[in-house]
């Protein structure tokens, strides 16, 4: 199982954790916390756990950057904050995911190149 | 049917992120609900296990006493970079056209009256006279007037009390210094010191009014937008 901790040790990790939530929030509309956590171990099946220490840093980062905005409703006997992208977290966001690919695509050129047999 | 938390469950979860060094309300907003919510899930597959003992559970996995100090303070720096940035843009505008016309009067006229007169001192104790001078008016009066809101006794909100003017403030004390210091050791700044000093004077008082009033309405706003059950005046 991989476990997203406090970020600040792994850029990677830190880098891929802004474009899960961004990709997440762009899919499906607004989210809360809690469901983002848990929207993440389901996708993942289990294998991506992101902590609480790590996701409401970014989110409040990712906030006061302007690339998410919030909203604060009454669910059931408590106030919830709700996490919109803006529209510049969806430009953000495709900027990240072709970043993301192309790291993807080297990465597995790097690790796994193929053999030219002719 | 599955079990929720009442009110007092709820304002019990308050209390513990209070007692764990989360002070202000809307900070708590979000943890209490991430709180209750992981409760709530808890008690679907154990519903005989005591409020107490889940909220226990669930606060140990949020991090203990560091991770709720931690959240807190991470959520004060964003809060205090989104109206950073917000004041960045507001100047930025004041460099543009039209509104660059108001800055560069604003820059000449400084320098206009530095080049012109016979002993820059008086100038320079003028300005300082005046920045001390809008403290006193804005801090006492102004501020507590127009921007403080008046929100429901009991409770304290970062948005509420959040300020950048702290920054300002200390740089305008230590520029006085600085040019009141200048002032007593020479009686004229040369051109291009005086270019200098107008266009820092200048940049610092678009940075304090965006600051004072345009910052500031932006933050009355917002809360007035997320907690409008809370405000009273």
């Amino acid at each position: 199982m991989l476990k997203i901790y406090k970020m600040g040790t792994n850029q990677l990790y830190k880098g891929s954790l802004s474009t899960i939530i961004l990709k997440l929030l762009g899919e499906n509309g607004r989210m809360y916390g809690y469901q983002i956590t848990q929207e993440v171990k389901a996708i993942s099946s289990g294998e991506f756990v992101i902590t609480e220490g790590a996701l409401y840093p970014m989110l409040h980062k990712l906030e006061a950057q302007g690339l998410l905005t919030v909203e604060i409703e009454m669910t059931g006997n408590r106030m919830r904050k709700y996490y919109s992208i803006t529209q510049n977290g969806k430009k953000e966001v495709t900027n990240l995911m072709t970043e993301m690919e192309s790291y993807i695509r080297n990465m597995q050129s790097l690790l796994n190149p193929k053999i030219n047999l002719a | 049917m599955s079990k929720l938390l009442t009110i007092e469950q709820i304002e019990e979860l308050h209390e513990f992120c209070y007692f764990r060094g989360v002070f202000h309300y809307d900070v708590q907003i979000e943890i209490v609900d991430h709180l209750a919510t992981a409760i709530e899930k808890l008690w679907e597959t154990n519903p005989i296990l005591p409020f107490d003992e889940a909220m226990y559970t669930i606060g140990e996995q949020f991090g203990g006493d560091l991770g709720f100090s931690t959240f807190s303070q991470e959520k004060e720096k964003a809060v205090r970079k989104k109206y950073r940035r917000l004041l960045w843009q507001f100047v930025a505008d004041y460099y543009r056209f039209p509104k660059i016309i108001v800055t560069i009067m604003l820059t000449l006229s400084i320098f206009t009256a530095l080049y012109f007169s016979e002993n820059d001192q008086w100038i320079i104790v003028s300005l300082v006279a005046l920045f001390f001078g809008f403290s006193l008016f804005y801090g006492l009066y102004y501020r507590p007037k127009y921007v403080r809101l008046k929100v429901k006794k009991g409770y304290s909100f970062l948005l509420n009390e959040i300020s950048i003017k702290g920054l300002l403030y200390k740089t305008g004390v230590g520029f006085s210094g600085v040019f009141i210091h200048e002032a007593t050791h020479q009686e004229h700044f040369s051109t291009t010191g005086s270019i200098i000093f107008s266009l820092l004077v200048s940049l610092y008082i678009v940075l304090l009014y965006g600051d004072c009033f345009f910052i500031s309405k932006k933050i009355k706003e917002h809360f007035k937008e997320q907690f409008p059950q809370f405000v009273i005046a």
